[in-house]
């Protein structure tokens, strides 16, 4: 669970501790800097979130619970 | 009458007759009515997983927010991605546990996981609280909307009446399949919307986004970073914004009460992995709200809700207004739909049953429910009208409250030690230096949100009080959060089931 975690969390640290490096109103083609910053880290969400479902425990991933 | 008149009215009347047709064939009982049943799959549940995105908040706040802060409305680019990453961890064991304990509302799983009724009421009395603000931003916005887009023909309040009078009505048959039927047309037409507008208006005005871009820092130098035009809104308070904000998400007793309703926890991961691309639209809300700062400026305080429509009315044919204004009203009235539900549903279960009539059966407290959907309703209609204030900030307020939950039942979920008492009074800590810093403008305070300053006093306090009387869930408890394998004990693939009986 903790690998899963670790995976899914990242795009979550990242976004929030790249904020101080991109504060800033530069035009990258149409989109400032820092919005251009947590776009990239949403739109990269669930390539993460993929992954971490592959790394949940066997147990998670077959849950048959209705 | 006019064209932009009836478009929006022909929108609303469709959505009233797909809430009162949601009902089906269905015997409403109190499972059915406040959950769907627990079926959801596919669109339904991805409609309501999402509920949070698009509101009236995205529509008029994001544009408003862009437009009178700048930089700073990035976060809502941003949090709900990151409220999705926490949902793929924290919902699934959250769902089987509330599958197999037969619970419906948000404050049933205090009830039920620290085996206390008080407690339970305790957390129905705090989520009302604020998500009744929360119903009442709802209203404001569809007031705004519809007097703007019928140039003030029809009033704010009448508006309100109105749209709300017939949400209370479809709620009241068809329960959390009409939020969630009305959802779908909502959400089409918001996407539909957004795009017209977030494409065409920059564009008309700016040639390019670029170029958009550019004018505005030439002529607001550093508003599109932070803290933007907001001088107190720096780096400090993004981040903890963004925290915030994300555990707050699901917190919401509508958004966790619409969990319940998934068929499995399949389903759920699923919506947490690809509901951020979801998001990526607001993207376009933000354009819009900096067309407007430039093209109609000087728009402050609550006017700055208008920015977007009074752009839209300025720069686009009569039945595109008609459009926007039918898909934010519906982006009010149907998060307002889901948002009485829940608190009507947290009073007939969590206060009448809970610590009122605890021998009640479901039926009477179906019925109760469903009084306090009017009253709820009338409640919201009656703050909306009589003190309307900026939409942002009020939003703001009801999610550092509602937030207080997060650390109580992240902790329960791991950590069997977890007391009423320590719950009870991180609970009233949190909830109590939320109102007492917002109130007395101390939002942000350090230069961090308030709400998360509020956050970690309360988990502090959960923890220390579980620490001196620690909780003694038992082994059956904790196991309620477990996963279990398709073939339990012989039972083929797929109709495991557990706990109260599913239809």
């Amino acid at each position: 669970m903790l690998k899963s975690a670790a995976v899914g969390f990242t795009p979550y640290v990242v976004m929030l501790a790249g904020v101080p490096f991109v504060n800033s109103t530069a035009n990258v083609g149409g989109i400032p800097l820092l919005g251009l910053w947590i776009l990239i880290w949403v739109v990269l969400t669930p390539v993460f979130l993929l992954a971490a479902h592959r790394l949940l425990p066997r147990a998670e991933r077959e849950d048959g619970s209705q | 009458m006019n064209l932009p008149l009836i478009i929006t009215a022909v929108i609303v009347g469709l959505a009233v007759v797909i809430g009162f047709v949601s009902h089906g064939r269905t015997t409403m009982d109190l499972e059915q009515w406040s959950v769907a049943g627990r079926r959801y799959g596919g669109v339904l549940l991805w409609v309501l997983a999402a509920g949070e995105i698009y509101t009236t908040f995205t529509f008029l706040g994001a544009a408003g927010y862009g437009y009178t802060k700048g930089g700073p409305a990035f976060y809502i680019l941003g949090y709900g991605a990151l409220a999705y990453i926490i949902s793929f961890f924290l919902l699934p064991p959250l769902w089987r546990y509330a599958k197999r304990n037969g619970l419906l509302t948000q404050a049933d799983y205090f009830t039920s996981r620290f085996a206390s009724p008080w407690l339970g009421a305790l957390a129905a009395v705090v989520g009302v609280v604020f998500v009744v603000p929360y119903g009442t931003l709802q209203l404001e916005g569809l007031g705004d909307i519809v007097t703007t887009v019928t140039n003030g023909k029809v009033s704010n309040a009448t508006a309100m009446i109105v749209a709300f009078g017939l949400v209370a009505l479809f709620v009241f048959v068809s329960g959390l399949r009409a939020a969630a039927w009305t959802s779908v047309l909502k959400d089409a037409l918001l996407i539909v919307a957004v795009l017209i507008v977030g494409i065409g208006l920059p564009l008309k005005y700016y040639g390019s986004y670029s170029g958009l871009i550019s004018a505005v820092n030439h002529a607001h130098p550093g508003h599109l970073a932070l803290p933007g035009s907001s001088r107190v809104l720096g780096v400090p308070w993004m981040i903890s914004t963004l925290v915030l904000t994300s555990m707050g998400f699901y917190m919401y007793p509508q958004a966790f009460m619409a969990t319940y309703s998934a068929r499995s926890v399949q389903a759920i991961r699923r919506n947490a992995t690809f509901l951020p691309l979801y998001q990526i639209l607001m993207l376009l809300m933000f354009y819009v709200g900096f067309t407007a700062l430039l093209v109609v400026p000087g728009l402050k305080g609550a006017n700055s809700n208008f920015a977007l429509l009074d752009l839209v009315k300025k720069g686009e044919p009569a039945w595109i207004t008609g459009l926007v204004g039918g898909a934010g009203a519906l982006a009010a009235i149907v998060p307002g739909g889901a948002i009485v539900l829940a608190a009507a549903t947290l009073v007939g279960r969590n206060i009448y049953r809970d610590v009122i009539s605890p021998q009640a059966s479901d039926l009477s407290v179906l019925r109760v429910s469903r009084v306090f959907v009017l009253v709820v309703m009338a409640a919201s209609l009656y703050i909306a009208i009589r003190s309307p204030s900026l939409i942002v900030n009020l939003l703001l307020t009801a999610y550092d409250g509602v937030t207080q939950f997060f650390p109580a039942i992240a902790l329960s979920l791991v950590w069997r030690r977890t007391s009423k008492t320590g719950v009870a009074a991180g609970l009233i800590v949190g909830v109590g230096l939320v109102l007492y810093l917002v109130i007395s403008g101390h939002d942000p305070i350090w230069g961090l949100n308030a709400g998360l300053v509020a956050l970690i006093a309360n988990a502090l306090v959960t923890v220390a009080g579980s620490l001196l009387v620690p909780g003694r869930a038992s082994r059956e408890v904790m196991a309620a959060y477990a996963p279990r394998p398709m073939e339990v004990a012989g039972v083929p693939a797929g109709t495991a089931q557990e706990g109260t009986a599913a239809p």
